[in-house]
């Protein structure tokens, strides 16, 4: 049969082996992390700038609008009040926003089949939309923190506690927006849930203003409200002094995440909203 | 055919007018919750230290504004993505094929963004209403900027979707040219809070003398010339009518 010049029909090689995978598949965790690390960086412009600008913009205006009679708020000066506010706000809209958005599209274009057939177990998949997310959120953040904070001339008194309360902020979002995804079945559901949740959440959070100039009646509003203890926190990092107590922030933060981590290990693990 | 094709013209109308309502909940109810968010948090921090500008409290003088920046806002993401969408999908053919004119599309679509802009300016002023003294000095003034400012946007959404090829184009338009024009022309200041050197770029600026008109009806105080803005107004909007026209007579973009 076979023709002179032709190579030699190759051995047979072994019937292949199912490769082994540790406990834990760490290639494919981190390629499953790298991918939406790729799409974040490719749209710079649109993930980095556009923050960089809609922050600054805010910042702009709120000082522009408070002009001369620029009253210091809790002590320091306006500006350095909301500088933190704001990066925060961008920190926790990034990681929300990268989650969600990769998990519905990802259902809509029906690439989600890749990742659910790749030899990865619902924790590392459910992880691996998280951290890449929570990365993004730290790095849009970031950025626009230290430039507002170059700006402005904003102090930084305690360099863990802003690092503490940014990753603290970016994984709940991250989570949060993991979860959002998976509900979602349309990008109306998406904006949905960014409008009528994400957005009240972050704004009506003290980033703008002081609990001191909220009325007594609706003050449980902040109180309730979970980012204004990461706001508060992020914010004690660079004036070093805060409105809420960090002994109640962080274990309220640490166990919101851990539920919300088990919600969403869960829903991966019965296949909610992703298999038939 | 008659010299109008008026039911081809009120179909494309009917369809981009259909195209936002069946999402109101993006549409016409986003821009409400976000605007309200802005009054909220915008008189929560400065209410105390600015008590009064131009002659009423700072909630009065902030509504006109905000409500004009949501129209504005609106009326551009309309068009725009009505055309960079229907372009990425390949259903752009379905308005240039049929017979209608380079000036009946400017007028359908554009006339579509027109309409979000106002009904997200009479949704977002209402709910305002709830929360501030909205009074009307000048029912015209009103009127007039609302509507030339919709259809100022209405066109520069056609011009930007026209000219932009993917998504990321359009975004970059957005965040880059029409969100920081919304936010520094005087929506959320008096423009006498700039330095005097500034004082310029706002005699330039279509988006000042559109808020500044538009909050003249409401309370009776302009920091320009009200004359200068119906003139500007209305020039920009001439222009940009025949840009878009021509952009859609030569099929700029559009056709091979």
């Amino acid at each position: 049969m076979s023709t002179p010049g032709a190579p030699p029909p190759a051995k047979l090689a072994e019937p292949l082996a199912p490769r082994p995978v540790g406990a834990v598949n760490w290639s494919g965790f981190w390629t499953h992390c790298k991918r939406g690390l790729i799409v974040y960086f490719h749209y710079a412009a649109i993930t980095i700038g556009g923050p960089m600008v809609s922050g600054l913009l805010l910042l702009a205006v709120f000082t522009i609008s408070l002009g001369d009679s620029g009253v210091a708020v809790a002590g320091v000066p306006f500006t350095h009040y909301v500088v933190p506010g704001i990066g925060m706000l961008f920190v926790i809209y990034q990681s929300f926003q990268q989650a969600a958005f990769l998990i519905l599209d990802d259902k809509l274009e029906g690439m989600i089949a890749d990742t659910l057939m790749a030899p990865l177990s619902p924790l590392e998949i459910m992880l691996g939309y998280a951290l890449q997310a929570a990365i993004t959120g730290i790095v849009t953040g970031g950025v626009l923190t230290l430039v507002m904070a170059l700006l402005t001339g904003t102090p930084l008194a305690v360099p863990w506690a802003a690092a503490l309360y940014a990753v603290l902020g970016s994984v709940f979002f991250a989570l949060v927006g993991t979860l959002a995804g998976l509900w979602a079945e349309k990008w109306e559901h998406y904006s949905a849930a960014e409008t009528f949740l994400i957005l009240p959440l972050g704004m009506l959070s003290g980033a703008f203003f002081s609990l001191a100039s909220v009325p007594d009646e609706t003050r449980w509003l902040l109180f309730g409200n979970p980012v204004f203890y990461m706001i508060e926190g992020f914010r004690s990092g660079f004036i070093g002094q805060s409105a809420a107590s960090a002994s109640v922030g962080i274990p309220l933060l640490l166990c919101l995440i851990l539920l919300l981590w088990a919600l969403a290990w869960r829903l991966f693990a019965i296949g909610y909203k992703l298999r038939p | 055919m008659g010299l109008v094709n008026w039911r081809g013209l009120w179909t494309l109308y009917e369809k981009e007018v259909r195209r936002f309502l069946n999402v109101f909940t993006q549409t016409l109810l986003a821009p409400m919750v976000t605007t309200l968010l802005f009054l909220a948090i915008f008189t929560l921090a400065l209410g105390r230290s600015v008590q009064q500008v131009a002659g009423v409290s700072y909630a009065e003088f902030l509504a006109p504004g905000l409500i004009m920046m949501a129209m504005v806002q609106n009326a551009f993401a309309n068009t725009s993505s009505s055309i960079v969408i229907a372009k990425v999908q390949g259903n752009i053919v379905d308005m240039l094929m049929p017979p209608l004119s380079p000036a009946e599309l400017t007028l359908g679509i554009a006339g579509g963004g027109l309409s979000r802009g106002l009904l997200v300016g009479l949704v977002v002023g209402l709910a305002m209403w709830a929360f501030v003294p909205v009074a009307i000095h000048d029912p015209v003034f009103v009127l007039f900027h609302a509507a030339n400012a919709s259809l100022m946007l209405s066109l520069l959404g056609m011009v930007g979707g026209i000219w932009a090829e993917k998504f990321d184009h359009i975004a970059a338009v957005t965040n880059f040219v029409i969100t920081p024009l919304s936010f520094l022309s005087g929506t959320f200041y008096s423009i006498e809070r700039l330095p005097e050197d500034w004082h310029f770029i706002a005699l330039f600026n279509p988006f000042f003398y559109m808020i500044d008109g538009f909050r003249y009806g409401f309370i009776g105080h302009a920091d320009g010339s009200l004359a200068t803005g119906i003139v500007v107004m209305l020039a920009v909007n001439l222009g940009l009518w025949i840009l878009t026209h021509r952009m859609l007579a030569t099929g700029y973009r559009l056709k091979a």
